[in-house]
């Protein structure tokens, strides 16, 4: 015997029975004005009202209409119903995303005066009128929409200038008219030696060798310069160095971070894409369409359809958190990072501020934000589970495009690696959820809720009386209790979808027929009736009464009633829930039971699941696959969320782009697609100035040291604005006119007057413009991690200059261990960048965070370097080599030094320097003639100018 | 006088009184680095008088389970067995779900000192410290994982990338000594996020935590990253000497500010390596003190040793520290002898904590907090184990002006929800920053268009834990 009736329920019978016949008026006010009142005013009114000057969530409780119109949510209370009254859910505290008050919870008797008015149809004698309440739109899009970053883009004149001989490019002019109007004179000329070393790492990220700068002061003229930049834009190293830059900006990296720092296996190829893609100076325009939508692109074929499905890894890469056991709010947390990367990377605009709210400052309203936010919660990275636990999800990974047996071989095992994911989660939650199978190898698909699983109310007497049943036994109503007596299961979901409910029933003719099944899913209840004289259809056990919409971690209850089922009893077994896309794969399951072929995963328990996945995953790594969005199956327009809450649902917004940068008709987007193809078209389209004006602003900066507009990603009102919005429009045409070329603007740039000067300013110059605002001079920077690591091998005659592959893929299946970059002698950008977890070569100089779209590099100094400079292994290493090599180098100490200075500064000692370097050789070899010592002493040297600030920065 | 020639080596005792004597100044590590890149530094600074002037952040990595520590609930030990009343809380794993059964605490519970604190037979030698403890029972938090919770705790949010709260208090106040890191941690975990708890996320790269030993281990030989020289000091000394003239003239030439940075910053590695040592080097503590922290007993001597390595920094003027488990917390299963096994390993190292900073008269003036990143449910897992419980669990504050022998907010009768006197993991940020002297509103960082902040909009100081 069962009989178990949980105070909840109780409360709900409580209430039915009582239901109060509505109060006269008089009664009603007066109650509210005696019990009521009181409550609101010492629970309530310290947020929610006029008097306290507070309103949160929109919502006022000192008034009738306050609760009528409701928060930001809607309605908070439907007099006379309190299921569909928020207020109460939140007072009752049994729901974590809404507890009211929040800091302490009511007493239960007040709990129940509020019931109880609410039951009476909440009389409310409070009729002040709502003041200010109506929502205003404040942006000025037309405003907005004449400022520097949003206006169309117009090539404007080039400006006349006094000194017409000192300027070789346009952008020259633009930079000496404005220092001309302030008085003010560029600086000279860099030397030879300082402009060779500076173009060589602004172009490659490595120094020149001593022959190259021999060779380029014999003939400094402006044609040997034009052969220097066209050599070294041919140069693979371009790519490898620009290629860098972007991978900053769409924060490349090799693993998830997040909560659990995953090897990315498959990211390298888009690395190498981006850098592959520099070297051949793809359009701008193709490069940003592809990233957005390669996976879309029509009418590509061949290795154009593969690259182009390897660009939109782009959108994959973010840091997630997979064990969010919500998943819609993994997957609008991961859309929201999509989203604010696409705005940081090509707009310059903080497109995430708008989530939660209106941007406070740039015209992106919320509206905007969920209508391009739906675009990517339409998009799908995120997909089933990565190490068998149900909590922790994977991500998305293609085949790259191919034929040939092979190729279907490998799609073969992608499927089956889903397979096998979305059965290790169903095995975890049959097991988990006290699936216990007695029938023999009935294959059953999803979640199984046993009878000894339910809640029951009134009596219900347990059998064992059919042999065809699920699990130890069933129950029955024994024809008593009709109409109140009722069985209960409730669920919980692996995730979000289309569930199939099956009721388990053992048929017989005594069976009840009409029996009620009450099911609450994600929109709702939902009745419908069951015959058990009718034997199931699923392995004549099981009978589906309907599909449904679950939500993972929401309501999910069935519940098996007996009113109107007089004189037979109601059986109660199992209740099954089914995901409808496992439906047919549990039929052949099932039907393989009499002899048809089947896949063994089939057939396996959930530690040989589990195993078979761990190893499926371990030998794709190394396969032909992309890790690339695609569309998802519920493409659709997405829920505005209240503050941001993704649970607080507001009004569907159609999806479209940035209302500022686009007339009002939204785009057409075609049914079951995200919208992702529309997007990128968008994007690219000329009439979205932005893009140009922040990718080229990016070129300007890494070639100057600082932006027309200073903060690279922020063009909005909180950025630093343009210097030259002329010269920003200058450039944005003429790379518009370029098609998009990357490598004709950096030629122009390096080409011109204003790339060449010295970092040196005239006292004028320098006390007019100290933070060379006017970019009257060249821009003294340190050399970047990459660049540091790289210039030590290559200097030390160590550096391998094969591009990397799969670098990361060796370091494990997460990049939680130390990242140690000492096997390799590759350039850098080959090597893994684990998020949360950098090599110390690249932390330790200001290497990008991965995790966030870093357009420009911190320059900071702290001690940590100087430590790792004095210290690490590494550096000693180096050192040595190079001591070894100016040893063989050098005749004498006196060429020794001669040479250490050459080959690592680029220039000769002066004769202080020199002096003092021979004394420190002999000091340290303390005059020994032995190679050992003299070696040591030549290292210690090296190790020294190695570590020195004339090293670290250039000029 | 050649700064490097005097500094000697490390153990020499001239050293650290050099240090002793920086111990005073107001900011090293944080005003320099700050130069290089903030972009607004409103926040440096107290804005009231501080009660605490740092912080030890005893981190319990898993979430132990307060019903079964600090949360003492008769009427879950009674109904040991039946089904909770109201629904669980969302996203909990279905082995808890489908049963929502209420599981007594396997072990007792007592009141302990004048105040009569409930305390579990877990933690005997902390209850002897109670009339010490703030013990918060109405905590809150975000995130049913763990990585989404690690990351509320440590940074204030669980899904963004945020600056965590050592880089906050870095950031804002600085170090009290030039010499050393102003955020130190012990053991930090490379998992749930790793060094994103203790990074610095947007602040200036100074902010991020110093770290010594990984994912609850402290070898006897752990150390700085690159502490070690592995030259002989005269050697070093010699090429320090050459590089610095290097660089100065370097600077005569260029008048760049970052190359003096580098200057400035040579001569405080080259400080450190001899300042910082003597302060990891716990070898020199008397026995009676090491006993005191269980150390040199196999069960407690790696937290131990931690624990005394935390006082020591506290001491040398690191403002913010913080000693984490391993993640060995997180009973799913197993509660018994887990439970068991974690508490023993921590009980007599934090006691010991506590009554040496006491008698050192440093418990005035140091914030001690205990937690994880939230509790254990009410209702069973499995047949021994308790799922993740973010919607109430205990915290406790100790020293640094919080109420001794208290506790505040309550749990439902079971232990579920939080309903009395809630504190959200964003109120606790607040309180923690006021101790300090920080206002949370104030301290902010603008980055990307927009002023950051630990508390982001929300947070409120909880004044009642406030003695």
């Amino acid at each position: 015997m069962r009989q178990f009736l949980s105070a909840a329920t109780l409360t709900a019978i409580f209430v039915g029975q009582c239901f109060l016949a509505p109060a006269s008026a008089d009664e009603g006010v007066t109650f509210f004005e005696r019990e009521v009142r009181p409550i609101l005013v010492s629970r309530c009114y310290e947020c929610h009202s006029e008097e306290s000057g507070k309103r949160k969530g929109g919502l006022w409780l000192d008034r009738r209409a306050g609760w009528v119109e409701g928060g930001d949510s809607g309605p908070v209370l439907v007099a006379g119903d309190l299921d569909r009254s928020k207020l109460v859910h939140a007072i009752r505290y049994t729901d974590t995303d809404l507890q009211m008050p929040p800091k302490s919870r009511m007493s239960k008797a007040e709990v129940s005066t509020l019931e109880k008015w609410i039951v009476m149809g909440a009389p409310d004698p409070r009729d002040q009128a709502m003041a200010g309440a109506v929502r205003q739109d404040n942006i000025d899009y037309d405003l907005a929409r004449r400022g520097w970053a949003f206006r169309p883009l117009q090539d404007p004149a080039i400006p006349p200038v006094a000194d017409g001989e000192w300027v070789r490019d346009g952008v020259d002019a633009f930079i000496l008219s404005n220092l001309e109007s302030d008085g003010l004179r560029p600086a000279a000329d860099a030397v030879p030696e300082v402009l060779l070393r500076r173009l060589f790492y602004d172009l490659t990220g490595l120094p020149p060798t001593i022959e190259e700068v021999a060779s380029f002061t014999a003939d400094p003229g402006s044609a040997s310069w034009v052969r220097v930049v066209d050599d070294l834009l041919a140069r693979p190293a371009f790519g490898e160095k620009w290629g860098r830059h972007w991978l900053d900006v769409v924060r490349y990296a090799d693993s998830n971070g997040g909560d659990r720092n995953f090897t990315f296996y498959q990211a390298w190829r888009y690395r190498n894409w981006v850098i592959d893609a520099m070297n051949r100076d793809m359009s701008f325009y193709d490069f940003a369409r592809a990233q957005l939508a390669g996976d879309l692109l029509p009418n590509l074929s061949g290795e154009r359809r593969s690259e182009a499905l390897i660009a939109s890894t782009f959108l994959a890469l973010g840091p997630k958190m997979l064990t969010e056991r919500d998943k819609e709010k993994l997957w609008m947390d991961t859309a929201d990072e999509q989203l604010d990367t696409v705005g940081r990377a090509f707009l310059g605009l903080t497109l995430g501020c708008a989530r939660c709210h209106d941007h406070k400052f740039d015209p992106v309203s919320q509206e905007d934000y969920y209508a391009m936010v739906g675009i990517f919660r339409s998009t799908e990275v995120v997909a089933g589970t990565r190490n068998g636990c149900v909590n922790v999800a994977s991500w998305v990974e293609q085949v790259l495009p191919a034929e040939g047996p092979e190729w279907d071989d490998l799609n073969r095992k992608v499927e089956r690696l889903d397979l096998a994911m979305r059965l290790a989660v169903e095995k975890t939650y049959m097991q988990k959820a006290g699936g216990k199978m007695t029938l023999d190898d009935l294959p059953l698909a999803g979640v199984i809720y046993d009878d000894a699983d339910a809640e029951f109310v009134g009596t219900w007497k347990e059998s064992t009386f059919s042999d065809n049943r699920f699990g130890a036994g069933y129950v029955h109503d024994d024809k008593n209790g009709k109409g109140t007596n009722r069985a209960i299961f409730r669920g919980s979901l692996p995730e979000s979808g289309r569930y199939e409910v099956r009721i388990a029933y053992s048929a017989l003719p005594g069976r009840a027929k009409q029996v009620p099944i009450r099911v609450l899913a994600r929109d709702g209840g939902h009745e419908v009736s069951l015959d058990e004289t009718v034997s199931p259809e699923v392995g004549g056990l099981f009978q589906p009464v309907g599909q449904f919409q679950f939500e993972k971690g929401g309501r999910c209850e069935v519940s098996v009633g007996t009113a109107g089922t007089e004189g037979e009893y109601v059986i109660v077994d199992a209740v099954q829930f089914i995901a409808v896309k496992d439906i047919e794969r549990e039929a052949a399951a099932i039907a393989a039971l009499d002899g048809a072929e089947i896949d063994p995963l089939l057939k396996m328990n959930d530690k040989e699941i589990r195993k078979e996945l761990e190893r499926l995953v371990a030998e794709l790594k190394n396969e032909a696959l992309v890790m690339a969005p695609r569309d998802a199956a519920d493409a659709d327009d997405c829920h505005l969320r209240v503050r941001g809450e993704v649970s607080q649902l507001g009004e569907k917004i159609p999806r479209g782009f940035l209302k500022v940068l686009c007339d009002d008709e939204a785009p057409h987007i075609p049914a079951g697609a995200s919208g992702r193809l529309e997007l990128a078209d968008w994007m690219v389209d000329e009439s979205n100035p932005l893009l140009d004006r922040v990718i080229v602003n990016r070129i300007w900066y890494h070639l100057l040291g600082q932006g027309v507009v200073e903060t690279v990603d922020n063009f909005g009102r909180l950025g630093s604005g343009p210097t030259h919005p002329e010269l920003l429009d200058h450039l944005a045409s003429s790379f518009r006119s370029s098609g998009g070329s990357v490598k004709g603007l950096v030629r122009k740039l390096v080409l011109s007057r204003t790339y060449q000067l010295s970092v040196d300013a005239s006292s004028d110059l320098a006390s007019a413009d100290p933070t060379n605002k006017s970019f009257g001079r060249q821009t003294r920077r340190r050399l970047t991690a990459e660049e540091i690591r790289d210039s030590l091998l290559f200097l030390s005659d160590s550096l391998d200059r094969t591009p990397g592959g799969s670098t990361s893929n060796s370091y494990g299946q997460d990049l939680d261990k130390p990242i140690v970059f000492d096997d390799y002698n590759i350039r850098t950008v080959y090597l893994p960048v684990a998020r949360n977890n950098l090599a110390v070569e690249l932390s330790v100089f200001d290497a990008a965070n991965p995790d966030l779209v870093s357009g420009r590099r911190a320059e900071t100094t702290v001690p940590t370097q100087a430590l790792y400079l004095l210290n690490s292994e590494f550096i000693h290493e180096r050192a040595s080599i190079i001591g070894r090599m100016a040893l063989d180098a050098g005749g004498n100490p006196g060429e020794e030094v001669d040479w250490l200075y050459q080959t690592l500064l680029g220039r000769a000692p002066n004769p202080v320097e020199k002096q003092r370097a021979l004394a420190f050789l002999a000091d340290l070899s303390g005059g020994s003639e032995a190679r050992d010592a003299l070696e040591a002493a030549s290292g210690h040297l090296a190790h020294v100018i190695l570590a020195s600030t004339e090293f670290l920065f250039l000029n | 006088m050649n700064p490097y020639a005097t500094a000697g080596h490390p153990s020499n005792p001239t050293s650290w009184s050099r240090r002793r004597m920086l111990q005073s100044a107001a900011c090293g590590f944080g005003s320099m680095a700050m130069s290089g890149l903030a972009q607004s530094v409103s926040g440096a600074g107290v804005h009231h008088a501080p009660r605490a002037k740092r912080v030890i952040f005893l981190f319990m990595h898993g979430g132990p389970s307060h019903v079964d520590t600090f949360d003492y609930k008769p009427e879950l030990q009674r109904r040991d067995g039946e089904k909770l009343p109201f629904a669980p809380a969302k996203n909990l794993d279905p082995t808890a779900v489908s049963q929502s059964k209420l599981m007594g605490s396997p072990w007792a519970f007592s009141q302990h000192g004048n105040s009569g604190l409930w305390v579990s037979e877990l933690f005997p030698e902390v209850a002897k410290m109670s009339d010490d403890l703030c013990v918060i029972r109405s905590m809150q938090s975000k995130g049913q994982s763990h990585g989404q919770a690690v990351c509320m705790l440590h940074t204030g949010t669980d899904n963004f990338v945020r600056p965590s709260m050592g880089s906050w208090v870095s950031y804002g106040l600085g170090s009290e000594n030039a010499d050393l890191p102003g955020f130190v941690s012990i053991s930090p975990s490379a998992t749930h996020g790793g060094p994103r708890n203790y990074g610095p996320a947007f602040l200036p790269a100074a902010h991020q935590a110093t770290t010594i030993g990984r994912n609850g281990k402290l070898e006897a030989a752990a150390n700085f990253e690159f502490l070690d020289s592995k030259t002989i000091a005269s050697l070093q000394g010699r090429k320090l000497d050459f590089l610095q003239q290097m660089n100065r003239d370097h600077l005569d030439r260029t008048n760049h500010a970052p190359v003096e940075g580098m200057i400035k910053s040579m001569e405080m590695a080259y400080r450190m390596q001899a300042s910082a040592p003597p302060v990891i080097d716990i070898e020199d503590e008397p026995a009676h003190i090491r006993d005191l922290y269980g150390i040199g007993e196999a069960k407690t001597d790696n937290f131990g040793r931690e624990c005394l390595m935390a006082r020591r920094f506290a001491e040398a003027g690191v403002r913010y520290i913080q000693v984490s488990t391993p993640n060995v917390w997180d009973q799913h299963g197993g509660l018994l002898k887990g439970h068991e096994k974690n508490a023993l390993a921590v009980d007599r190292p934090i006691a010991g904590l506590l009554a040496d900073l006491k008698q050192r008269g440093m418990l005035e003036d140091t914030l001690v907090v205990w937690g994880g990143e939230f509790g254990r449910t009410p209702i069973v897992q499995g047949t021994n184990g308790r799922d993740h419980n973010p919607q109430g669990f205990s915290m406790w504050l100790a020293g640094g002006g919080v109420k001794g022998g208290f506790a505040y907010g309550e749990t439902d009768e079971f232990g579920y929800y939080a309903v009395k006197d809630k504190v959200h993991m964003h109120d606790l940020h607040a309180t923690i920053l006021h101790l300090l002297g920080v206002d949370h509103t104030q301290l902010t960082y603008r980055y990307a268009g927009r002023d950051f902040r630990l508390t982001d909009v929300a947070g409120e100081v909880v004044t009642g834990v406030i003695s």
